[in-house]
């Protein structure tokens, strides 16, 4: 799951996929930005086919916290 | 907090105050940059002309407007408000303005945008919520997007926005469709007879 993740980080805020790691997040990838959140969002349901709430958007702003919202989803 | 009406995670929402119409408000709304999407909003603005618009919210009854405060820091960085409310047949459009640019990142604007709509549709009851979008805007369609808006409409070439004529795209969420993203909790169960 966790590569399937940086593939889709790496895709939508176009940094090479080693660049990546659990700690990425806006603070360390300067495209991250509101737009780039909102593009990797919808990404990401489509890459896993979950629906994220309201408030799961809010909280999933690094890789490790991605992984963590889908594990509870049981992906 | 001060005064908070409903609370985020990253902002929570309060009735504004004179201080916030004195303080930074009345210079977003200048703001070439911050106002280009909002409908054509090409007027200066001045302190007395956002003292005047905060003594008018005294009597809005159709629309409820809210100064937006960082949790972190307790800044007033924007406001935004439920217009046009129509109060018989339950909707209402939405408008958001974050001024403070450095608070454009993340994910400040969704949550604003996902509080507006928890007060719209589960403390006024509202059941659709209109809105429209600049199609050059991407920030505004992304969110709405993701909010699941449905796209009903579009008033072609309407809004002339630097320089063009952009068409204005029009989008509706019914309650029905945001609570299937954002399901209310179960009822207590409730001790004692039946």
């Amino acid at each position: 799951m966790l590569a399937k993740i940086k593939k889709v980080v790496s895709m939508i805020m176009k940094v090479p996929i080693d660049s990546i790691s659990e700690s990425s997040s806006p603070e360390t990838i300067a495209d991250w930005d509101s737009l780039h959140h909102m593009k990797l969002v919808m990404a990401l349901e489509e890459e896993f086919g979950v629906v994220f709430s309201d408030q799961e958007i809010i909280e999933i702003t690094s890789v490790e916290k991605i992984a963590d919202t889908l594990r509870g989803k049981e992906i | 907090m001060y005064n908070p009406y409903i609370i985020g995670r990253l902002v929570y929402f309060r009735h504004p105050t004179e201080e916030d119409a004195v303080g930074r408000w009345h210079e977003w709304i200048s703001d070439q940059e911050t106002m280009q999407y909002v409908g054509n909003y090409v007027w200066p603005n001045s302190k007395e002309k956002q003292i005047e618009f905060y003594n008018s919210l005294r009597n809005a009854k159709d629309l409820m407007t809210f100064s937006i405060i960082d949790i972190a820091t307790e800044r007033h960085i924007g406001v935004c408000n439920l217009s046009s409310i129509n109060w018989v047949s339950k909707f209402c459009g939405l408008a958001v303005i974050i001024g403070e640019k450095e608070f454009r990142k993340g994910a400040y604007s969704f949550e604003v945008v996902s509080l507006l709509l928890r007060i719209a549709f589960l403390t006024l009851n509202m059941r659709t919520i209109k809105g429209g979008y600049i199609r050059s805007n991407e920030h505004s369609r992304s969110i709405l997007q993701v909010l699941r808006f449905r796209e009903v409409g579009c008033f072609r070439n309407l809004f002339w926005v630097n320089g063009r004529y952009e068409d204005h795209v029009l989008v509706q969420l019914d309650r029905e469709d945001w609570l299937q993203r954002n399901p209310l909790p179960a009822p207590p169960i409730l001790a004692g007879k039946a």
